[in-house]
């Protein structure tokens, strides 16, 4: 069986044999239980002899059949089995020895049992041998023969008359001597080769009802011509063809397959002799087989009793369900041989089975059947309803049977499957399911054994599910003992409350909830869960959605109706019914509450709140049993909190007790004591206007060092004193408070100014006075009470003084002052405010100056300041003010700053507002100017380049020519070119130079007479040849003779420039130059007819570095116009432009002419 | 303005005209056709009525099209491809700028002339 027995050297207890596994062995059964199943053979005695015949090990089979116990027989030799004849004739010694040579002897004969009595034995004996062949002992089976001897020797005998033959002889004893039914079925095949075929082959029907092949022979493998696979097996030996034959197996006359014969290859055919010969030869291979299988059978049935017995022993420890269920799905498998094996329980409710655990088989099984209606129609709900197993020994038969079910259970893949149904005590508890991956049969003796396993498990798991009951409850009693000791212990019951909310979980629930009431509404007190994340949503939904009073269930149902409330399982009907919105729906689904126990909080019949668990996640349900320990839960907390209440009554009551007498001392001890401890001045009169009395306090005020000295009457005191009103009007002795009182007047704080002749010392005082009545309300004292408030009046007039300075000063600052008040309220204004918004004192409302903010600006201002308010900083920030006089907005720079009290906070902020305008558009002029400035040295890098470029390139090339003898005329012309680009170097230079001299005052003209008509033709012709090289020829238009003083050289610059730029500017179009004379001036005028000017730039290209076209698109600095202008203006004249664009331009420079003699100098 | 049987032609392209006259003084001195063009506009007009020239001499300051514009249009054209253009400029930053491309190199004025004769070589043999 493709493993080797070793022995265990004896070491005084009973050996046992150790089986030493040489390689996986997929589905078979484990070495120990076959050991096991050995050890429980009825009919065979099995047991193992060492090398030199003496006994290693005994079963069961060998103790009833030889009568010896195992205790007595281990170590003794086996020859005391023989009898005295066979042990002389050494037939005991050569059995060994024959056995150690070939492995086995099949031996039938006398044996003794221990009483002495002999029996006819059928005797195997097998050697068996370690991995390096040395012979480690054998086994030796023995049964007892029921037929008697005489009769079977006799029947061997006719057997072998009848066939004759050796073959049949031999092929009956090697069957025989085989009790392993694959190797049966093999040499089945094996012993047909030769004699009755080439090739043989076995058939057998599958557990599903499929043939399949199980063995095969040849005599020549490479030429090996396997016969034909049977449709079915016929009932009698069959020619499927002269050369092939078929014979149906039989075992105890039920067709158990056939052996198909083939002789094609050596040509032979299937005549009656073979057939015969054929069906003897099966004949005796079914008997074989019966003989194996029954072998087989008992083996099984062995080691099923083997396994129950472990299985009870195990089952037998354990204390939880889940121990319980892994020991029966381990067990089951073993014994079963099932690769996939699961559990489930009935809840306590009855309403679902939930899944417990599973060993083997896909692993989503867990979370795929969590759980299961125990209504459903499943294989699995169906057979614990019913109480009854089910066993299907392959897929069709679970089809038939479940049809109508779109799943067919626990494992949809199973080939075969069996569910036993857990019941105990007549009532159901779960399922054991065991799903086999390929179609099996179910033996009766199988049925039966998983019957009695079924109620193994069933019952070792109502005994765990029965001490988890009472261990909960224990459980229970143990949590309600630490949460009264927790409520008792704290002083704050319920801050005890919110620990004991955390207490619970996750042992009760996933989530608790406590709610107080308050009144007719409640709060929430706890919101407990182990992930911070879902208290967050717990404590969202509690204040967004607080329970109603209406609502049909829920917590304040339970604190209405004092009743605890028990929802097993919460549907999400329930959920989407009780939402008010798909919000709140979306937060219940993130909270997952699944089962709910609510239970009211109830001391001395009053409700006081409740407490709600829910479980969630956990997927777990509350019970009655549930509901009773948190009601016992509730009753606890619930006296915790009444207690507490009590108390907290109790110490007010104690309090104000302990108050009231407090009280009552003081008030006496006042009479004794407070006039002399008083700081305010005390005096009583009577009626008469005598002293009754004066304390310290009044002497001190009044500039006596003792109260005895100032003991006078009231008149005496009116000589000494004035009392002035406010206003310094002298206050008449009768209005004075003290004769007031005494007419019965009663005064609040009279505020007079008093002054004492004789020392001159001057005090504000407070008057206040009471006239003290006798029991019939006659008056008999009058009670004068002086304040001295001499500091607190001078500090209000510093005050005063020191506000009208400030206001004073900030009237008269040029800036916006104002202040406001720490909550960022603006009390004041200065002049300079109400001088700009137009507005009078007292019109401003709240945020005033939001409404002549720029509003741009009123989000900075808004924000800056209230962040201010908020924060006590100062701040400074640039906005914009309309102006009301323009209409326009001016820039202001605002301030502010916070005055802060000794402890740092804010008393009051004072801010002005600058007008920063000016500033503004100044350093906006530099901006543009320094802008202008730049562009314009850019353009001077490259207009002074570009000539110096044409220079230096002509003098390098020349000085090449010149050291290669060109011919002179061709040097003379380019020396020429250099000197005229030298030339527009310096007039470029020049150029710069002016500006520079202009911009520092020294343009100097030196005007001299000359015809200014000849100098425009002058400079015309000059530029006559560029004019119509740009295709734009010059036509002059002038008058005569017109002399006067100017710089000549300058004016020939300014037309110079007009006319170069009608020639760039003029984009190939005729130029009009014309000169006239008007009264007192001369009127130059040049027109092109090319790009124009845009309006925009007419003005701005007289500026310096301006240009009206974009940059380095035309040569030149842009200095030209601008140079032209101090020209002009120098000469007292003025330049114009008259321009549109794409029609042309026309400069008008108008000179005033002046009588020769007259100097003039320009700046 | 060109002439037969010498190297080039060299299209020399210059809205300043003492630069220009500067540069085609020295090509005529050392032997080299040239045709001088004052923008980009009339630098294309010569191109595509005229066999390529091997090197174009490209200003980038000009008016109305600059060299710039002119490279965009240049590059267009497939006929184009054998052209060498050097940049010729004033400003170090342009030339660092297109010193990639479409340009075969560049000329930083003033020109040395040893430079200008190499890339003369180079293109025009």
């Amino acid at each position: 069986m493709g493993m080797t027995v070793a022995r265990v050297p004896n070491s005084g207890e009973t050996p046992q044999p150790t089986v030493i596994p040489e390689s996986g062995r997929g589905g078979l059964p484990e070495a120990s239980d076959l050991l096991l199943g050995i050890e429980a053979i009825e009919d065979w005695a099995i047991f193992l002899v060492d090398p030199l015949g003496h006994v290693a090990s005994w079963n069961r089979g060998a103790e009833l059949i030889k009568g010896y116990k195992a205790e007595e027989i281990v170590g003794q030799h086996i020859s005391r089995f023989y009898s005295d004849q066979d042990v002389l004739s050494g037939k005991c010694d050569r059995q060994l020895e024959v056995g150690g040579q070939g492995g086995k002897v099949v031996d039938t004969g006398w044996r003794l049992r221990k009483d002495g009595t002999a029996f006819w034995a059928e005797t195997i004996l097998t050697a068996f041998r370690g991995p390096d062949g040395k012979l480690l002992g054998f086994i030796n089976m023995t049964r007892q023969n029921r037929v008697a001897p005489s009769k079977r020797q006799e029947e061997a005998a006719s057997e072998a008359g009848l066939s004759g033959t050796r073959f049949l002889a031999d092929a009956t004893a090697t069957l025989a001597s085989t009790l392993d039914y694959q190797t049966v079925l093999k040499a089945v095949a094996a012993l047909a080769v030769p004699t009755l075929a080439d090739d043989c082959a076995l058939d057998v029907a599958d557990a599903d009802g499929s043939i399949c092949r199980v063995a095969e022979a040849t005599d020549e493998p490479e030429k090996q011509r396997p016969p034909r696979h049977p449709r079915r097996f016929p009932p009698g030996p069959t020619r499927r063809s002269p050369t092939e034959l078929i014979v149906p197996l039989r075992t105890r006359s039920k067709l158990f397959g056939a052996v198909s014969f083939n002789m094609s290859r050596s040509g032979r055919t299937y005549g009656h002799p073979e057939i015969a010969l054929a069906e003897e030869l099966v004949r005796a291979a079914g008997l074989a087989v019966d003989n194996a299988l029954l072998f087989k059978s008992q083996l099984e049935t062995a080691q099923r009793t083997a396994h129950l017995q472990k299985t009870t022993a195990a089952l037998a420890q354990v204390h939880t369900t889940q121990q319980a269920a892994e020991v029966a799905l381990e067990h089951a498998r073993k014994a079963f041989g099932a690769p996939a094996t699961t559990l489930f329980l009935l809840e306590k409710g009855g309403q679902r089975l939930r899944y417990l655990a599973a060993m083997g088989g896909e692993e989503e099984q867990p979370t795929k059947w969590g759980v299961v209606a125990f209504a459903a129609n499943l294989p699995l709900t169906r057979s614990v309803r019913e109480g009854n197993h089910y066993f299907f020994e392959n897929q069709a038969q679970i089809l038939e049977r479940f049809s109508g079910s779109k799943s067919l259970g626990v494992s949809p893949s199973a080939r075969a499957l069996i569910n036993l149904a857990l019941w105990v005590k007549g009532k159901p508890i779960g399922s054991l399911v065991l799903a086999f991956d390929k179609a099996r049969r179910f033996s009766e003796e199988e049925r039966q054994f998983a019957d009695v396993f079924a109620q193994q498990c069933a019952q070792a798991l109502d005994r765990a599910l029965l001490f988890e009951r009472e261990r909960r409850n224990s459980e229970f009693s143990a949590f309600l003992a630490r949460a009264g000791e927790l409520l008792a212990s704290s002083p704050d019951p319920e801050r005890a409350l919110q620990q004991l909310a955390q207490l619970v979980l996750p042992r009760f629930g996933d989530w608790c909830a406590i709610e107080l009431l308050d009144g007719d509404s409640s709060r929430p007190l706890a919101i407990a869960h182990a992930d911070p994340e879902k208290v967050k949503w717990g404590w969202e939904l509690r204040l967004k959605y607080p329970p109603e009073h209406c609502q049909p269930g829920g917590t304040f149902h339970a604190i209405d109706t004092g009743q605890p409330e028990l929802y097993p399982e919460i549907p999400e009907k329930l959920l989407s019914g009780v939402a008010k919105n798909r919000a709140q729906l979306e937060l219940l689904g993130k909270l997952g509450m699944r089962s709910a126990a609510l239970v009211p909080l109830i001391a001395s019949g009053r409700c006081l709140g409740a407490i709600s668990m829910y479980w969630a996640d956990s997927d777990k349900q509350y019970d009655q049993s549930d509901l009773e320990f948190f009601t016992e839960l509730a009753h606890r907390a619930a006296l915790a909190l009444e207690k507490a209440r009590l108390l907290r009554a109790e110490q007010i009551a104690r309090v104000d007790a302990e108050r009231a007498y407090a009280e009552a001392n003081r008030s006496r001890a006042q009479l004794e004591a407070t006039f002399h401890a008083m700081s305010d001045g005390v005096m009583v009169f009577d009626m008469e206007g005598h002293t009754v009395l004066i304390n310290e306090a009044q002497a001190r005020i009044n500039g006596f060092p003792h109260a005895e000295e100032m003991n006078r009457d009231l008149p005496n005191f009116a000589q000494m004193y004035q009392l002035t009103l406010p206003d310094g009007q002298l206050l008449p002795a009768e209005q004075w408070p003290a004769f007031r009182v005494l007419r019965g007047e009663t005064l609040s704080e009279c505020e007079l100014r008093a002054g004492r002749t004789d020392t001159g010392q001057r005090w504000f005082f407070a008057f206040s006075g009471a006239p003290v009545r006798d029991p019939q309300g006659k008056q008999v004292l009058a009670v004068i009470i002086t304040r001295d408030i001499t500091a607190r009046k001078l500090a209000e007039e510093a005050l005063r003084e020191s506000e009208q300075q400030f206001r004073f000063l900030a009237d008269n600052l040029p800036q916006i002052v104002w202040t406001a008040t720490p909550d960022g309220h603006t009390d004041y204004y200065n002049r300079r405010w109400y001088e700009f918004t137009g507005r009078r004192s007292g019109e401003d409302g709240e945020e005033s100056w939001r409404t002549i903010l720029h509003p741009d600006d009123v989000r900075l201002c808004f924000d800056t300041w209230h962040r201010s308010v908020y924060s006590g900083e100062p701040y400074q920030i640039e906005y914009r003010f309309i102006d009301r006089r323009t209409s326009g907005y001016r820039w202001f720079l605002g301030r502010a700053l916070p005055l802060c009290d000794e402890l740092g906070r804010v008393k009051k902020w004072f801010g002005t507002c600058t007008d920063i305008q000016g500033q503004k558009e100044t350093s906006e002029r530099l901006t543009d100017a320094l802008r202008a400035r730049d562009d314009f040295l850019a353009i001077a890098g490259h207009e002074l380049k570009t000539p110096l470029a044409a220079v230096m390139m002509q003098v390098q090339s020349l000085d090449r020519a010149a050291k290669a003898n060109s011919p002179l005329n061709k040097l003379t012309e380019r020396l020429e070119k250099a000197s005229k680009a030298g030339a527009r170097l310096d007039k470029l230079v020049t150029q710069v130079l002016d500006v520079s001299r202009i911009h520092a005052g020294r343009l100097r003209l030196e005007e001299e007479s000359f015809e200014l008509d000849g100098l425009l033709q002058e400079v015309a012709e000059r530029f006559s040849e560029q004019a119509n090289g740009a295709r734009s020829p010059l036509s002059l238009r002038t008058e005569s003779h017109i002399i006067g003083l100017w710089d000549g050289p300058r004016i020939d610059q300014v037309l110079s420039n007009l006319i170069s730029n009608a020639i760039k500017y003029g984009e190939g179009q005729p130029i009009e130059v014309s000169l006239s004379v008007e009264p007192g001036e001369a009127v130059i005028q040049v027109t092109d007819h090319g790009i124009g000017i845009d309006p925009s730039q007419q003005t701005k290209i007289f500026e310096r570095f301006e240009r009206a076209v974009g940059m380095r698109q035309f040569g030149g600095f842009g200095l030209g116009l601008w140079i032209s202008r101090q020209i002009v203006e120098s000469s007292g004249g003025r330049i114009e432009v008259e321009s549109s664009p794409g029609q042309g331009s026309t400069f008008t420079v108008r000179l005033p002419r002046r009588l020769e003699g007259v100097q003039h100098v320009v700046h | 303005m060109s002439s037969t049987e010498r190297k080039g032609p060299v299209l020399v392209v210059d809205d300043d005209p003492d630069v220009r006259d500067a540069i085609t003084d020295t090509l005529e001195q050392e032997g080299y056709a040239w045709t001088g063009a004052g923008d980009g506009l009339e630098a294309l007009a010569y191109l595509r009525s005229n066999p390529p020239p091997p090197l174009i001499l490209l200003d980038w300051n000009m008016a109305p099209m600059n060299g710039h514009e002119f490279m965009e249009e240049f590059v267009k054209h497939p006929n184009f491809d054998q052209i060498a253009v050097v940049l010729l400029t004033a400003d170090a930053k342009v030339a660092e700028r297109v010193n990639t491309g479409a340009y075969a190199g560049y000329l930083q004025k003033p020109v040395k002339l040893d430079t200008f004769f190499e890339i003369l070589y180079r293109y025009c043999g």
